[in-house]
């Protein structure tokens, strides 16, 4: 099965779920910030950072960097030298990104709880699924809390089923096996401690 | 950093559930049909042009004073 994009580029499906479509899942709601208060991108490669996120045109890596450069450069240490994979950027996401959240580090600790809780990955089992204009809309659940997750990229989530929500935005469905195999994982990576220090060294900020 | 931005509703219309959001930089349209009770005043948070969540006013003062004190050299998201 192949899909065609709006630029005629034509992709199989499983050119779709590649490592850089994922990240950029996660990305676009952060992109917003990089345009409107950090002014670090322009409102066109933002239209474009949202395109990429809904398919609407490939990803293109180079673009990417350059507009994530820090991340990109915690998840190359990560990946040690091997390609970025789909492990990689879930677990960036899961474990790197939520601890600098939940332990209040660098500018998280000067924002209020709602909208830094709101940038966490967060694992929720669906509970309703509700439709609006076309667009399916899981409410969930993650450790009793009631969650809010728009399926503009992944429509054929059900009830019962897990997904990664990251700012409202369903990011992609995920088994439990997975999610330990991922904790497994990052427990085995090199320690977040001594990735965090080199990286402050070379850009000089303090977590 | 990755930070959720709060827009606020400048104008309702509940005919079509949709609702017109001030950013500062730009006045976006967005969905409402998650959010009944909203009001023009309250402050959201949008998803693919869909209002999710709303935000208590005091939060968004707090996060428009820490906007002045943002550390820029940190990751993007």
């Amino acid at each position: 099965m192949t899909k065609e994009f709006q630029d005629g580029t034509v992709r199989t499906v499983d050119e779709l779920m590649n490592p850089l479509e994922l990240f950029v899942r996660y990305g676009q709601s952060c992109s917003h910030i990089q345009k409107d208060i950090l002014k670090k991108i322009t409102s066109e490669e933002h239209i474009k950072i949202e395109r990429m996120c809904f398919g609407e045109v490939p990803t293109d890596e180079k673009f990417m960097r350059k507009s994530f450069p820090i991340a990109f450069e915690w998840l190359d240490v990560i990946a040690d030298g091997k390609p970025l994979d789909e492990d990689i950027i879930d677990g960036y996401f899961l474990f790197y990104h939520n601890r600098r959240i939940h332990e209040k580090q660098g500018n998280y600790r000067k924002v209020p709880a709602t909208l830094r809780t709101f940038c966490l990955a967060r694992v929720a089992q669906i509970k309703e699924v509700i439709t609006h204009d076309g667009t399916p809309v899981y409410r969930c659940e993650d450790e009793g809390e009631l969650l809010t997750s728009i399926g503009r990229v992944v429509k054929d989530a059900e009830v019962g089923e897990w997904i990664i929500t990251h700012q409202g935005l369903t990011v992609r469905k995920i088994s439990l096996d997975r999610l330990d195999r991922l904790a497994n994982m990052y427990a085995k990576t090199p320690g977040y401690e001594a990735i965090a220090r080199s990286l402050e060294l070379r850009h000089g900020f303090v977590r | 950093m990755c930070f959720a931005i709060p827009g606020k509703v400048v104008s309702i219309d509940k005919d079509t559930q949709t609702a017109e959001v001030d950013y500062d930089v730009e006045i976006r349209t967005v969905g409402i049909p998650l959010l009944p009770e909203l009001k023009i005043g309250d402050y959201v948070l949008v998803q693919a042009k869909i209002a999710v969540q709303i935000v208590p006013e005091k939060q968004v003062e707090q996060f428009k004073e820490s906007l002045a004190v943002l550390d820029e050299s940190e990751e993007e998201l």
